[in-house]
């Protein structure tokens, strides 16, 4: 098992009243070469998932391990390639610079690190601006710089949260395939989105995320036969969801 | 150590690229211009005032590094989420605040040195122009020794800046509070023995400023510029200690803001 | 963090901690005396060109060359004629960026004119904010203080008493003591009455303090200098020492000396 979250709750210390958990009691599992959706409305707590998965931010109970390390240990994050929602950047510096940061900060081996950044960015059709600050790239080449950082020390995991948002078609494309070659490649892939299309393209398995609490979690084809398509599938369930809970909040006044 | 070296590296590179050294170039021109037109106006003493003139040149350029880049540096970090760029690296939180004090001790020390060199030839200039006015014990020795200990203070306010980015998070706070320290490190001093000389002062106020000169910087400590002005002999032990008295306040804050840093949640 | 990194940090900061507790008292030991040898000066600058610079800040920077002296003044430490030089020139400066701050006056008549021998810089400074201050009548009044005491110059000194005691406020008794030098009285007795008025005036305790001993030690010589006079009358010689007074069984006992030196007898007037 390559990721391993049990019985993880956060509660965000904002005011007294607002006390209601953002991860509640949440246990998931995801496996050595898997390509995983994680799935929810806005607000659902995906992001606070991957954030404690980078350690970002500390769990309230419950543990997370990677590669059976605790999260942690920085040395987790030597198999993680991440990108964040919205990817900033040191914007004085070239994507040069940035990736061989990247690189060397993931202690690759020196003599590979030029020929890899040389690779992904002809890969991500970045080598035009290479030498060019970040500043003067556009928001979809900065995302795709952020892809190229997540991806610069061929990790053995890849967590991107909503990598598809802000993309245009062609940049979409390009994230798509390469998570098809990971998957190829036995790598494995985490990454949340709300965009259902994609995730039926890509994942083995999906999760569906409200309100902190995973109401669902197995293979993509399970759920779409079910309801004959995941949007129809992904409606019904946070629906369903939502009722059973503000049947319980009226139960509970 | 690799790991801290880096993110040192970047944090340079992103500092001096903001044109941030062309500005300090600028001012250390300007700075020469000023120097010597503005020590002609004194009838005496020329080569004390532009002692004083660019060693003082050289603290307000650290400082302008510091507060104008430096926090901003830091603070961006947490506004715009840089810092996920670096953590989510494997890269301990603790070699992050060590990694990004070494890129700004980098950037305050080039702008230290690029100024310094400037305020002595402008200084060597003078004192060409006006050979009479050299106090005869003068030594350039005690000159870059000043500029030493400049650095050294420039270090601390550093080391305090970036702590308060960690508390705060925020670069407008962090100016502030960095700023407040930076005068009452300046004056802490002067009160004490003011306090101190004066028995009509309330005992809680002495204990309160007692207390303040154990909590803030003694920056003044730090200042010799008048000493290398005149060319006064300094003692070697006495430097000697505020030198271990400064990197000890730095190492302390430093390990505080790792503790606190260890702790802060980067939602 | 990992234990082992946790301990070395602990271990670290202990460390730090001590020898930063060390060089802390080191510095503040060494620094005690020699900073103020070191730092007590003041730039040779043209007061327009200090104002120049002070720019929008001339309050804040008058209050801390102000500041600056009172410390140097409140170490209480032995002060060399270069280093009274300049106490007066940055409280000079002080002055000039702000003629109206209170402070400024006080505290330079209360150590210039008594330390050393700069009376003349005090009374500049006085003359300006008496200028400026026209509400105020504490300049004039010492002013005329300094004339009458330090100078000898009992004329000047009911000019300047007889124009402070005009402004509204001024105690009732300045008009009269002008009136009173102007006809050369018991010079003693005023400075008494003149001491104590400003003791009544004065807020601070330590300002206070200052006074009443200054008043004590003027008490003592003023009845040391009648019983020379009794000497005086009774011997038709002026005594060689104070201690004769004492034989001749004129005075029961030397007044005591608030500055811990003994008054002295010379040419039949007394010093202290």
């Amino acid at each position: 098992m390559l990721i391993r979250v049990e019985n993880l709750s956060k509660t965000y210390k904002k005011g007294i009243k607002n006390r209601n958990p953002a991860v509640d009691k949440l246990n998931l599992q995801i496996e050595n070469g898997e390509v995983f959706g994680f799935l929810g409305p806005n607000g659902a707590g995906k992001s606070t998932v991957i954030k404690i998965l980078m350690n970002f931010i500390r769990p309230s109970s419950g543990s997370v391990f990677i590669d059976s390390l605790p999260v942690d240990d920085p040395l987790t994050r030597v198999a993680i390639g991440y990108l964040p929602e919205n990817p900033f950047f040191y914007d004085h510096l070239t994507a040069q610079e940035i990736l061989s940061f990247g690189g060397h900060a993931a202690r690759m081996k020196k003599v590979n690190i030029p020929d890899r950044i040389e690779r992904l960015l002809s890969q991500l059709k970045l080598s035009q601006v290479k030498n060019q600050p970040l500043r003067t790239y556009s928001k979809g080449m900065v995302q795709r710089i952020g892809l190229a950082l997540a991806l610069v020390h061929n990790p053995k995991i890849l967590i991107l949260d909503e990598p598809m948002s802000g993309l245009d078609p062609l940049g979409r494309r390009l994230v798509a395939d390469l998570i098809l070659d990971m998957r190829r490649n036995g790598q494995t892939v985490f990454f949340s989105s709300h965009i259902l299309s994609d995730i039926e393209k890509l994942c083995d398995r999906v999760g569906i995320i409200n309100r902190g609490r995973l109401l669902y979690c197995g293979p993509v084809g399970e759920i779409v036969n079910e309801a004959g398509g995941l949007e129809q599938a992904f409606i019904q369930r946070i629906e369903n969801d939502d009722r059973g809970q503000n049947g319980s909040d009226l139960a509970a006044r | 150590m690799g790991q801290i070296w880096l993110l040192g590296k970047i944090t340079f590179k992103e500092g001096v690229r903001n044109r941030i050294l062309i500005g300090i170039l600028l001012f250390a021109i300007l700075l020469t211009v000023l120097n010597l037109i503005f020590s002609q106006m004194f009838t005496y003493d020329l080569s004390k005032v532009s002692v004083d003139l660019g060693l003082s040149m050289v603290s307000i350029a650290g400082l302008a590094v510091i507060f104008f880049m430096g926090i901003n540096l830091l603070a961006r970090d947490f506004e715009k989420r840089t810092i996920y760029m670096v953590i989510s690296r494997p890269i301990a939180r603790w070699q992050y605040v060590l990694g990004k004090y070494l890129g700004l001790m980098l950037m305050v020390g080039a702008s230290v040195a690029i100024i310094g060199c400037f305020a002595a030839a402008s200084v060597k200039a003078i004192m060409l122009y006006a050979p009479s006015y050299v106090p005869p014990e003068y030594s350039w020795g005690v000159f870059w020794l000043s500029i030493g200990l400049s650095f050294l203070s420039l270090l601390i306010i550093t080391a305090i800046a970036q702590l308060f980015t960690c508390i705060t998070t925020s670069s407008y706070l962090a100016l502030m509070l960095t700023a407040c320290t930076y005068f009452i490190g300046q004056n802490v001093e002067v009160v004490r023995k003011m306090v101190d000389g004066n028995d009509t002062f309330l005992p809680l106020f002495r204990y309160v400023i007692r207390t303040a000169t154990w909590l803030f910087p003694n920056l003044s400590a730090f200042d010799i510029k008048t000493a290398a002005g005149y060319g006064l002999p300094v003692e070697i032990s006495s430097i000697i200690w505020i030198a271990a008295y400064g990197i000890s306040y730095v190492f302390i804050i430093l390990i505080l803001t790792v503790f606190i840093f260890q702790r802060r949640e980067l939602g | 963090m990992k234990k082992n990194e946790i301990f070395i940090f602990i271990f670290l900061l202990l460390f730090s901690l001590i020898i930063f507790v060390n060089s802390q008292i080191r510095v503040t030991d060494s620094r005690s005396d020699l900073k103020h040898q070191l730092q007590i000066s003041a730039t040779p600058m043209a007061p327009e060109m200090l104002k120049a610079f002070a720019g929008e800040f001339k309050g804040v920077v008058a209050d801390y060359l102000l500041l600056e002296a009172a410390s140097f003044i409140g170490a209480n430490i032995k002060a060399d004629e270069k280093q009274w030089d300049a106490v007066c020139r940055l409280l000079d400066q002080s002055s000039i960026l702000d003629p109206y701050f209170q402070q400024t006056y006080i505290i330079a008549q209360g150590s210039i004119p008594w330390q050393t021998q700069k009376i003349q810089q005090a009374m500049t400074i006085l003359e300006r904010s008496k200028k400026h201050r026209t509400w105020d009548w504490r300049p004039g009044f010492l002013l005329g203080f300094n004339h009458f005491y330090f100078m000898k110059d009992n004329s000047k000194a009911s000019q300047e008493l007889m124009q402070a005691s005009k402004i509204p406020g001024a105690p009732i008794g300045l008009a009269t003591w002008g009136s009173r030098l102007a006809s050369k009285a018991g010079e003693y007795q005023v400075a008494i009455e003149f001491l104590s008025a400003m003791y009544e005036n004065t807020e601070g305790v330590s300002q206070k303090r200052m006074l009443k001993d200054r008043i004590d030690a003027v008490a003592g010589a003023y009845q040391l200098q009648q019983a020379v006079e009794r000497f005086k009358d009774r011997y038709d010689r002026v005594p060689d020492t104070l201690e004769e007074l004492l034989g001749s069984s004129i005075l029961p006992e030397l007044p005591r000396n608030p500055y811990n030196r003994s008054y002295v007898l010379k040419d039949g007037n007394i010093e202290f």
